[in-house]
């Protein structure tokens, strides 16, 4: 039988709102204003996401010339099927989101 | 005052530069991505905050790399537990040993003193080649070794008092420092150890 550790409030909100666009690519700042959660919260659970291979990472060069590249996120297809695993789960509430997906 | 004022932006930097610093190396590209963000916050607070999230974070992932039962434990921080555990043990069984040489003490107390004490040089020899080498270097049989030393020095100096002619009397603190904290950096080091010959199956296993 496969063991489910539980899920944080935070970390559910963050598949949540990575599954809201999950093949788009997503900045750590636009994850953290569509979570509410401070970088102290929202990368630790980005880095286990990762780990656990439901999350891909890259760097993204920025549109804006002079501006440094962006470390972007988005689900893996095992991650999307975790995240929506999670959230019909836990029946969480979107929050809203203040920024859309990164076209790659 | 926007998030472009060159104060803000350098407290910002020097947060997230000793955010790195302190965060294991594993982890350090967290702190990077982090970093990359800060152009686009705006608003000092929000980017103080932001930073301030990335020291905690680094502390965090710190602490876990910190576990007691972590084989890559830093090594001043098991030297320091090396001494602390071992070193009045040590103290104790050099101050006999040069008793015995000068014959102040008679030679049958004298003995028994020095196996109740060589949990000191002996644990601070092992624990210190594991902290000053590394971990791969604890045997199989040390980790027993030791727990077999450092049981008998605490049944020894708890029970001492209860011989009809005690070698020696040992206060509270006596109890404490030559037989809690010698059980202490015992029982870590067993836990150590184990934990090694685990990564080393897995190892074998990979």
């Amino acid at each position: 039988m496969r063991s489910h550790r539980k899920d944080s409030a935070q970390s559910v909100a963050v598949m949540a709102a990575l599954l809201e666009q999950p093949r788009a690519w997503r900045h750590g700042y636009s994850l953290a204003k569509a979570t509410g959660l401070q970088s102290g919260t929202l990368y630790p659970i980005l880095c286990r996401l990762e780990d656990r291979g439901h999350l891909e990472s890259k760097w993204l060069e920025s549109a804006q010339p002079g501006r440094p590249p962006r470390h972007v996120y988005r689900l893996t297809p095992s991650g999307v099927a975790f995240a929506g695993e999670v959230a019909s789960r836990h029946e969480y509430a979107l929050p809203p989101l203040h920024q859309g997906g990164i076209k790659a | 005052m926007t998030a472009q004022d060159p104060l803000v932006l350098s407290i910002s930097r020097a947060l997230l530069r000793h955010a790195t610093r302190i965060c294991p190396l594993a982890r350090a590209k967290w702190i990077a991505a982090a970093e990359s963000e800060i152009e686009s916050i705006t608003g000092s607070y929000e980017l103080i905050r932001w930073s301030l999230g990335a020291v905690y974070a680094g502390y965090q992932e710190r602490l876990c790399a910190m576990s007691l039962d972590e084989p890559r434990l830093a090594r001043p921080v098991l030297t320091l537990e090396a001494l602390i555990c071992f070193l009045p043990s040590s103290l104790l069984w050099a101050s006999v040993l040069l008793a015995l040489a000068n014959s102040r003490i008679p030679a049958s107390d004298g003995l028994c003193l020095l196996t109740v004490a060589s949990i000191g040089p002996v644990g601070l020899v092992t624990f210190g080649r594991v902290a000053i080498g590394n971990c791969s270097s604890t045997g199989r049989y040390e980790p027993l070794v030791l727990i077999l030393l450092a049981g008998w020095t605490a049944v020894a100096i708890l029970l001492s008092p209860l011989t009809p002619t005690p070698v020696m009397d040992f206060s509270w603190r006596d109890c404490v420092l030559l037989a809690l904290l010698p059980l202490v950096g015992v029982t870590h080091y067993a836990c150590l150890a184990r934990k090694t010959r685990a990564l080393h199956s897995e190892d074998d296993r990979a």
